[in-house]
């Protein structure tokens, strides 16, 4: 009950933030609480500190923005093959570390991260090296792009809350018991 | 002197490049060798040798040896653990800031020089076992061999890529790295009782 509440609250309460800086400032927040959210499930459930996350964020990023530049695929789709993406590298990198102890895992993980981030920077013609991709598209609901920023603010809102509520589900699922025992 | 700008010595005997003469025999024409990478060299290998000797043979070394194999038995031995992590920490502290000294004048100084150098270090222990120093010697020269090599044939952008790759095969292949005790990656640590 206490977290609907909180969610109304968090719903209602950027229509009164008139300030672009601070809006842009909450889209942020939204946005790097559900990686720290999606962190949490295998480094504070299953105490598997895994440093590497940044490159699954990245092949999700990389993989629906190159959808939508090449294929016209719309994000709302894109988001989700990218995130099957960097799951299924996430299931290759797991099978191949699990079974390492918990600073060797860290390492192992700490290593792919900086292999994805040499081979995003190096190779330019897929991501457009050190200076990334430049977004040429108009505003519309098929692109997830809007001119003023408050859309944003809601589609990271939407991520959060959709973390927080996965988050629900698998504790107190079977899953969840499975996890909370590794530690 | 203290700023961001990037800074670096030259001193008088460091400029002139050492040359060893041409050696048609071994098709080598002109060799030329920085004089400060070869005491860099000397003497990291030197304090690589002296800290292992100290390690393996000094009273204080077998000390050390012993709290990091288990620590509630060398707790239960009469070892002061809080002195031992009070020696030792400081010990490997003035190894990391006497290498730094010696990469002055191969890289430049300037605030964030530390952090190129953290991912390798985490490598290089790695990969020649967590326990070992013969294990790191060789592992770093292997892994400076694998970066030069490889940063000639692929090129310097992609240098870094290649030693993480052979990083993670070794973990894959060998996780308790070249020189570890084989194992070890995968039992728990014996902890103390406090």
């Amino acid at each position: 009950m206490l977290l609907v509440l909180a969610a109304v609250a968090l719903a209602v309460a950027p229509l009164f933030i008139k300030n672009d800086f601070y809006l842009d400032g909450f889209i942020l927040v939204f946005v790097w609480a559900a990686f720290a959210g999606s962190w949490n499930i295998i480094s504070g459930y299953c105490g598997m500190v895994s440093l590497g996350h940044n490159a699954f964020f990245g092949i999700g990023a990389y993989t629906s923005t190159l959808l939508l530049l090449r294929y016209g695929l719309t994000p709302w789709l894109g988001m989700l093959v990218g995130g099957g993406l960097a799951a299924l590298v996430g299931l290759v990198l797991g099978i191949v570390c699990f079974r390492l102890r918990s600073h060797y895992f860290a390492l192992a993980t700490l290593a792919f991260g900086q292999v994805s981030f040499i081979v995003a920077i190096n190779w330019r013609s897929l991501t457009g090296g050190a200076e990334g991709i430049a977004l040429p598209i108009e505003p519309g609901l098929y692109n997830m792009a809007s001119s003023s920023k408050l859309a944003y603010l809601y589609i990271g809102l939407a991520l959060f809350l959709c973390v927080m509520l996965i988050f629900h589900v698998i504790e107190r699922s079977r899953l969840g018991y499975y996890l909370t025992a590794f530690k | 002197m203290w700023s961001a700008d990037f800074r670096t010595i030259s001193l008088n005997y460091l400029r002139n490049p050492i040359v060893l003469g041409p050696y048609p025999s071994l098709g080598i024409q002109e060799l030329n060798v920085n004089p400060a990478r070869v005491i860099a060299f000397i003497l990291g290998l030197s304090l690589s040798i002296a800290s292992y000797l100290f390690l393996k043979y000094s009273y204080t070394g077998k000390i050390i040896r012993a709290t990091s194999q288990d620590r509630s038995a060398a707790l239960l031995m009469g070892i002061n653990i809080d002195k031992v992590y009070k020696l030792t920490f400081p010990i490997g502290i003035l190894l990391v800031g006497v290498a730094g000294c010696l990469m002055i004048p191969i890289y430049t100084v300037h605030p964030f020089v530390g952090f190129e150098f953290v991912l390798v270090m985490f490598v290089v222990v790695v990969f020649g076992g967590m326990g070992s120093i013969v294990g790191a010697m060789i592992a770093g020269i292997l892994i400076g061999i694998i970066e030069v090599f490889s940063s000639f044939l692929i090129g310097p952008g992609s240098k870094q890529a290649i030693y993480f790759l052979v990083f993670i095969a070794v973990l894959v292949i060998r996780p308790a790295g070249l020189f570890g005790v084989k194992g070890e990656e995968e039992l728990e640590r014996i902890e103390a009782i406090d």
